[in-house]
């Protein structure tokens, strides 16, 4: 893929993040891996989307790339240039281009401030509010689906998907290029989720968008997304087209995160055969030797408590970081 | 079969200072031995509520108002003097709440918490009431149970956390398990776990199972009978495959499709417009009017009673009056 010399808005080259914990008050400190030799890119104009359970680390993935974070090691590329080592002014104008939508609309908005006042900080910190201010947040509280009786109203006025809304809109004021989204939608209703989903769409179709869509939630992914990254522990285990991934899984992962969706029909939810996996995922304090998956997964060999698999290509477009599986599926169907 | 459970026109207000608020309204139906109810809505539909004046675990005070009947094994729960609902309450109706962080003491260790309703129930002593606690937390998976006995909930992830609430709630076999969005805040793997276990703790105890979520997909092999609620009544009721072959009500429709499904890339969601009304003033006539997309001049105006579409099946709309 990397031959192909494709120029991705935003690429990310082997990083790596630590943390450090310390065991009891006295104990020697640990490294936490969240991130360990992330390596992904996103075109222009498309969705990549970021799949995992929780504290496999893809939302430290989501703020390291929008650089609310610094890696501890690797590159971030936007438009083929190096980004992470930016500061003052051409941070700003970075952040410009770049924006995040954060999970909990409940968390992210200051319960002090008004909705006129948190969409026009934006325009105010990169000095354009004196301009077209004014005209520009009307017409993107319209287009975010914000009635202008509402920009006098705080947050806790509104309902959970109205309050995704302002993150939204927030968000989307200065016209940025790439959006990440971390979870736009897990804290709401199905019905409001749906709302929310075709805003993104829209916006995506108008102004010309990248996504990156960070989420838990397959079927969610699936109707936005072009290329999909399942992560575990820290780690890229499969990479691929979207249709690709739904298809043909080539990880174990990711077949049992896909058969854990529930599926909207009890006749074809009776028929089909779920994968339940056992346990949580792992602490990333004491990770498993050998492949992070092991201990949960169905098709683990004495190898595999060994040999740390690496991401290789299966097919064009696809990669995956499992040698064992696709054997195992082949002796099968043949 | 007799029914377990039976409630019939269950309504449930609070006075505010803008005037009552209808949380439930009309609602009835029942519930027999081994048998799993679906009660499907959007937040501030009443589902919870209704869950909560089942257990009367709503506060007794005038601002609240409980009517109608809550049958249980033929007794009326509200008429119980609270002495009495105290020996059902997690003895024989047991509750799974949404979220296990906030429902578990932080203060007392998972073991204690799910001794408690054995030493206040049953009577037994301490050392067997955690015997018997490492048994269910084993039972409902969770590895290492004995030593995980002198955990605090904080050391727990949210799925054992789930798993720990579960077992609290299955200490004395209850006859009815009532789970308030018991997956809503996990993982969708840890999500699947969970619904399997309570799938098969069921098979085993052969309790009832109210199972209350605002997602259709979830309880899809889940349930026998499916409720779906919106803004305070039941709007549809019927069985699983009635109501996924032929949703007749709008709202059901309109919650059906739009869940994104795995297997069929469609490029717009169908959502539902608008949002659920403020119950302090409902719309006139039938409450779904606002954001129905196939709403009439009299939808407005009416309200529309509960059609009987045959098989148990029915639903409140205007639309099936001539079916």
């Amino acid at each position: 893929m990397t031959t192909e010399k494709e120029i991705f808005h935003l690429e990310a080259q082997g990083l790596r993040k630590f943390f450090s914990a310390k065991e009891g008050f006295f104990g020697p400190p640990k490294t936490i891996r969240a991130l360990d030799g992330i390596s992904l890119g996103v075109e222009k104009a498309t969705t990549l989307g970021i799949v995992g359970e929780s504290g496999c680390g893809k939302t430290t993935l989501g703020r390291i790339l929008c650089l609310l974070d610094t890696p501890s090691e690797g590159k971030i590329l936007y438009n083929g240039r190096e980004v992470q080592n930016l500061k003052g002014n051409k941070l700003k104008e970075f952040r410009r281009e770049v924006q995040i939508i954060f999970q909990d609309p409940y968390a992210s908005l200051d319960p002090r401030m008004t909705v006129l006042e948190i969409l026009k900080e934006p325009f105010i910190i990169h000095g354009e509010w004196k301009n077209d201010g004014q005209t520009r947040l009307l017409k993107l509280a319209d287009k975010c689906g914000i009635s202008k009786s509402h920009l006098s109203r705080y947050p806790h006025e509104f309902s959970g998907g109205q309050r995704q809304r302002v993150g939204i809109a927030r968000a989307l004021a200065l016209n940025p290029k790439l959006v990440v989204c971390d979870e736009p939608v897990s804290a709401l209703d199905v019905s409001i989720q749906a709302q929310i989903l075709n805003l993104l769409k829209d916006l995506q179709k108008e102004l010309g968008l990248t996504y990156i869509f960070i989420s838990h939630d397959f079927s969610v992914v699936r109707h936005l997304c072009d290329k999909i990254a399942v992560m575990y522990l820290g780690k890229i285990v499969e990479f691929s087209l979207a249709n690709e991934i739904f298809s043909n899984p080539q990880h174990p992962y990711t077949e049992a995160l896909l058969s854990a969706i529930p599926l909207p029909d009890p006749e074809k939810q009776k028929q089909r055969s779920r994968i339940i996996l056992s346990g949580d995922i792992p602490s990333p304090l004491s990770p498993p030797t050998g492949c992070p998956f092991h201990p949960r997964c169905r098709y683990a060999k004495d190898s595999c408590r060994r040999e740390i698999p690496v991401l290789e290509e299966v097919s064009p477009h696809h990669r995956a970081a499992c040698p064992v599986r696709p054997l195992a599926h082949a002796r099968i169907s043949s | 079969m007799p029914p377990v459970l039976s409630i019939s026109n269950l309504k449930v207000s609070f006075s505010s200072d803008e005037g009552p608020i209808g949380a439930v309204e009309n609602l009835s139906y029942s519930l027999s031995a081994n048998q799993t109810l679906a009660i499907v809505g959007e937040s501030g539909s009443g589902k919870s509520v209704h869950a909560l004046s089942i257990l009367r675990l709503l506060p007794p005070s005038p601002q609240c108002k409980i009517e109608g009947q809550i049958l249980f094994h033929g007794k009326n729960l509200l008429d119980l003097p609270i002495k009495e609902m105290r020996k059902i309450r997690g003895d024989r109706i047991a509750m799974i709440f949404q979220e296990p962080m906030t429902s578990l003491n932080p203060v007392l260790t998972i073991g204690e918490q799910i001794a408690e309703p054995l030493l206040i129930h049953r009577g037994k002593s301490r050392a067997d009431a955690l015997k018997e606690a490492a048994r269910l937390l084993d039972r409902v998976g969770i590895p290492d149970a004995k030593n995980r006995l002198n955990n605090y909930p904080h050391q727990f992830s949210g799925g054992m956390r789930q798993r720990a609430m579960i077992a609290m709630a299955l200490s004395c076999n209850p006859e009815i398990l009532i789970a308030d969005e018991p997956t809503t805040a996990l993982d969708v793997t840890i999500q699947a776990q969970i619904l399997e276990l309570i799938k098969e703790l069921q098979k085993e105890f052969q309790m009832a199972v109210i199972l209350i979520t605002h997602n259709i997909g979830i309880v899809a092999d889940m349930a026998d009978q499916m409720i779906v609620m919106y803004a305070g009544r039941a709007v549809e009721a019927a069985s699983m495959t009635s109501l996924f072959k032929t949703p007749s009500h709008p709202y059901t429709r309109g919650l059906l499709s739009a869940i994104p499904s795995p297997d069929s890339k469609k490029d717009r969601l169908e959502s539902i417009p608008g949002r659920p009304p403020d119950l302090k003033n409902k719309p006139r006539g039938c409450p779904f009017s606002p954001r129905c997309p196939e709403v009439q001049a009299r939808c407005r105006e009416n309200d529309p009673p509960s059609f009987d579409l045959g098989d148990g099946h029915r639903a409140n709309c205007w639309l099936l009056e001539n079916q």
